[in-house]
């Protein structure tokens, strides 16, 4: 049954980028990356439920090659992408071979785990996603952060035997949260911060695959809101793009004359913090119930940071009057999509509201969030970084640095902004510290 | 029918050595080709319906002529026929063959299939000797003078690794009295450990210099570039995998197993490898680069078919034909639009929308991506019950050694701007029809049912072992 959900899930996401397609490409383009935008939805749902292993990893490098010709204009972005998507798979498949052989059972499981984690985008093998996902056109970041990243982490979920790599799988998906967190309020980019955000949720995913058998359903509830709430998000953004030729936290007014694009933006951020009557909610509580037997601390940071960023952008959105919203007329090609991704997430409204002591609680951990998704913007914003550590741990900073050595300054993208990194560092090592400190005491 | 794949290139070839150069000899050509290629399908389609050995005029294994009409000799010649076929065609467009390359085409055919084919190890030789010679008079052209000395530098080493290899089937026959696989089979028993050795070493070598491993690879690199686009198309898709088929059956007799040689061939084969894709990586040249990039697969092929079995090298080698067939036999026209230079790759797609659909769908298949066959040779080990953990760590160290070079070339080719539909050119055409093949082989693979569908259960099992 919760096979069954995602693999609708996958669908929608699918069938609501077809209209989205043809008015973000129109014409010829438009047709062509709207079928193939939906043919690799349909194979990441084929392999959601697909009976073997190698089948369901060919039908997941089958979803991945398909959207990497909807990244066909920007040729630098579909190599990286290419590229991981061939080593994620060929790491899979030679791990899983590797593991088969007598007396290499650890190392096989190992390189195949790596392999998976590098598809799904978990820290530290994420830094080619935020790049992708936030410099894709806006319906190829909708598929890819909502269905190509969620078929990864689903197939390492079964691919991965139980129990095995549970810890490389657990400390991946605790550092995920936080790198993903801490990058992502730091971002002044909207669909980078998205992207980061989605490192984040991916996090919470291992996590819960960690757990096993147990943390299942959980993980395919998570995976499902995920993915609704993100392809929303990602459309949104770029109906602004599109539109304004700006970035959401650049343009003026950015929701002038379409009203559904801010709708649709607040059902998702809303379901994301885990509303009541949301699927948000639903994946929410099954989340803290898997991970409240690994502990309070991390029941809690699995709940609140990846809601962090995006409560970020709610304030932010509602701090700027919801960018100059008016009424407009329904364009139906640009509205569709978002609209039935925003409505699929309220589904759970037609089997009525939860009671009020969940949600009560639920009220608890959402104003937790926010503030400190205010608090950590404040205190980070003002300061400057003397280095920018994650392209220097993953390649562009090298390049820069040589760059720098040749006496020539590096161009610096608009709303590319530097954030400062060593504050991040501190944060989450002592966040880190607080997870343990608090598992500890509650066990 | 087994012989067909022999006896009808091989009659038809001193058919076609009589015809010289014009257009109604050149239809005349086309036929005979046509011929060959659909008696080899047609033959390797019977043997498929009913894997047998075979054994010429009826007489005994130890006197007669044996052949192997297994499932692994009736799909290499179904694939042969295939790439050779297209080939073929193409250089007959281009203007390219003449009665006597004709000829020496078809004799190249009829060898490769015999090599395959064969169940006796003096006819694998004199198969073997054929391939080389035909190969190499193949090679030399008079577009590219430089091509006779790559011609001559091929038939030395040729040479050489000829003897080698006879040098080996005389040892083990001084010692066994036999030269038929099945007979050997059984014999090998007898033969003192020295000597099997020192066969094993004399015929791997033989068979590594000719599939261009290393130090073979030093008339690969010039041989393969410097050929005409349909030849240089045939030598690296076929002639470098006939004696890696042959291989196949060869490495696997149960007494040929030693675990020495083995180790020495092994480390030959992974210094292939990571030489093949060292000087692939450091090319400017498209067609030198694919070259390189030919010693690393043959490489790959050697070490699956010692470490994971005849299947997964056979899906290997059967991917590898399907990808470098077509870029090779798109060389020409490549250059034609682009330039020689890996760089030049943008400009294919303004010059022509068919070239850069088959590039590149060409070149994503050499990445290995699904549902194209290269993707089963690296889905294939996890079938293997008992593999060795060589076979999936060197897929993976060589998945990793070839990205750059070939997303580079992908690139390249992705970024030029927009051409439009025109008339496709034949070598356009059949590039395409080879590259599809692939895709469609390996879509039925995904969708068909029977042992590819492995589920996680099995994995567990495998593990557990």
């Amino acid at each position: 049954m919760n096979l069954l959900a995602l693999e609708a899930g996958f669908a929608l996401v699918g069938l609501s980028c077809v209209p989205f397609c043809l008015w973000y490409f129109g014409g010829k383009v438009g047709r062509r990356n709207a079928a193939l935008c939906l043919a690799s939805a349909a194979s990441a749902a084929l392999a959601v439920r697909a009976e073997g292993a190698i089948t369901t990893l060919a039908l997941l490098e089958l979803s991945s090659l398909l959207l990497a010709l909807v990244l066909l204009k920007d040729g630098a972005l579909l190599s990286v992408y290419l590229s991981v998507q061939v080593m994620s798979g060929t790491a899979a498949l030679s791990g899983l071979a590797l593991a088969g052989c007598g007396g290499y059972r650890e190392l096989g499981v190992a390189v195949a785990t790596l392999g998976m984690l590098l598809k799904a985008g978990a820290f530290p093998l994420h830094f080619w996603l935020p790049r992708v996902h936030g410099d894709a056109p806006a319906p190829a970041s909708a598929l890819l952060s909502s269905v190509a990243v969620a078929g990864g982490a689903m197939a390492l979920s079964r691919l991965i035997p139980p129990g095995e790599a549970s810890g490389l799988l657990f400390w991946s998906g605790a550092a995920s949260i936080l790198w993903g967190t801490g990058q992502g309020l730091l971002q002044r980019d909207s669909k980078r911060a998205l992207a980061y955000s989605t490192v984040a949720a991916m996090g919470v995913a291992l996590v819960l695959a960690s757990r096993g058998e147990e943390g299942r359903l959980a993980l395919s509830a998570h995976l499902l809101a995920h993915a609704l709430y993100k392809a929303t998000l990602f459309m949104a953004v770029g109906v602004v793009e599109k539109s304004s030729g700006r970035d959401l936290l650049l343009a003026r007014d950015p929701f002038r004359g379409a009203w559904p694009i801010p709708v649709a933006m607040v059902v998702a951020i809303a379901s994301a913090l885990g509303t009541p009557a949301t699927i948000g909610f639903s994946s929410k509580e099954l989340s803290k119930e898997a991970l409240l037997q690994v502990g309070k601390g991390m029941a809690l940071l699995a709940g609140v940071a990846p809601t962090v960023v995006l409560g970020r952008l709610l304030a932010l959105l509602v701090a700027g009057g919801l960018g100059g919203l008016s009424s407009g007329a329904l364009n139906p090609r640009r509205d569709l999509g978002v609209l039935l991704l925003s409505a699929s997430l309220l589904l759970p409204i037609l089997a009525g509201l939860p009671p009020a002591e969940r949600a009560r609680a639920w009220a608890g951990e959402a104003a937790l969030a926010l503030k400190l998704s205010i608090a950590a913007y404040l205190l980070a914003r003002p300061l400057a970084r003397p280095w920018d550590l994650e392209d220097l741990l993953f390649g562009r900073g090298l390049l820069r640095m040589s760059r720098l050595l040749a006496g020539r300054a590096s161009p610096e993208r608009e709303g590319d902004e530097s954030p400062p990194y060593p504050l991040a560092i501190l944060a989450i090592s002592l966040a880190l510290l607080a997870v343990a400190v608090a598992n500890t005491a509650a066990r | 029918m087994p012989v067909l794949p022999v006896i009808l290139p091989l009659g038809l070839s001193f058919l076609a050595s009589a015809l010289g150069e014009g257009k109604a000899r050149g239809t005349l050509l086309g036929a005979l080709a046509a011929l060959a290629s659909l008696g080899s399908l047609v033959s390797s389609a019977a043997m498929l319906l009913n894997p047998r050995p075979y054994h010429l005029g009826g007489w005994p294994s130890e006197l007669g002529i044996a052949l192997a009409g297994d499932e692994l000799a009736a799909t290499s010649i179904a694939l042969f026929s295939a790439v050779w076929g297209s080939s073929f065609a193409c250089a007959l467009a281009r203007g390219q063959a003449s009665g006597k390359r004709g000829s020496l085409s078809l004799l190249l055919l009829a060898a490769i299939n015999g090599a395959v084919l064969t169940a006796d190890l003096f006819n694998l030789y004199v198969f073997l000797e054929l391939i080389s010679i035909s190969a190499c008079a193949l090679v030399a052209n008079e577009e590219d003078p430089g091509s006779f000395e790559a011609a001559f530098r091929y038939l030395i080493f040729s040479f050489v690794a000829g003897s080698a290899f006879l040098l080996g089937v005389l040892l083990l026959f001084s010692h066994s009295g036999t030269l038929n696989l099945a007979v050997l089979r059984d014999r090998l028993g007898e033969v003192p450990k020295g000597a099997l050795e020192l066969s094993f070493a004399l015929m791997a070598l033989g068979l590594f210099v000719k599939s261009g491993l290393f130090p073979g690879h030093l008339w690969l690199l010039e041989a393969h570039p410097r050929a005409q686009g349909p030849v240089s198309s045939v030598l690296s898709a076929l002639v470098v995998w006939a004696p890696a088929a042959a291989s196949a059956r060869l490495f696997h007799l149960p007494g040929l197993e030693i675990p020495s040689t083995r180790a020495v061939a092994t480390a030959l084969a992974l210094l292939s490898v990571g030489l093949g894709h060292a000087l692939a990586l450091r090319e400017a040249n498209f067609k030198r680069m694919l070259a390189a990039s030919t010693t690393a697969s043959m490489g790959m092929v050697y070490l699956l078919t010692l470490h994971a079995g005849e299947t997964a090298a056979a899906l290997f080698a059967a991917g590898h034909a399907l990808y470098k067939g077509p870029l090779f036999l798109l060389s020409g026209p490549i250059k034609e639009a682009a330039g020689p230079g890996i760089r030049g790759l943008r400009g294919i797609r303004p010059a022509s929308a068919t070239l850069w659909l088959a590039v590149a769908i060409s070149l994503a298949s050499a990445l290995g991506l699904p549902p194209f066959l290269s993707f089963w040779a690296k889905a294939f080990p996890l079938l293997e019950p008992g593999i060795g953990p060589l076979a999936p760590i060197s897929l993976l160290a060589s998945a990793a050694l070839s990205l750059p070079y070939l997303i580079g070339a992908l690139r390249s080719a992705l970024s030029g701007k927009g051409g439009s539909w025109s008339r496709p050119k034949l070598e356009e055409s059949s590039a395409l029809l080879m590259a599809l093949l692939s895709l469609l082989l390996g879509t039925l693979l995904l969708l068909g049912p029977g042992p590819l569908r492995l589920d996680s259960a099995r994995i567990l099992e495998a593990m557990s072992r």
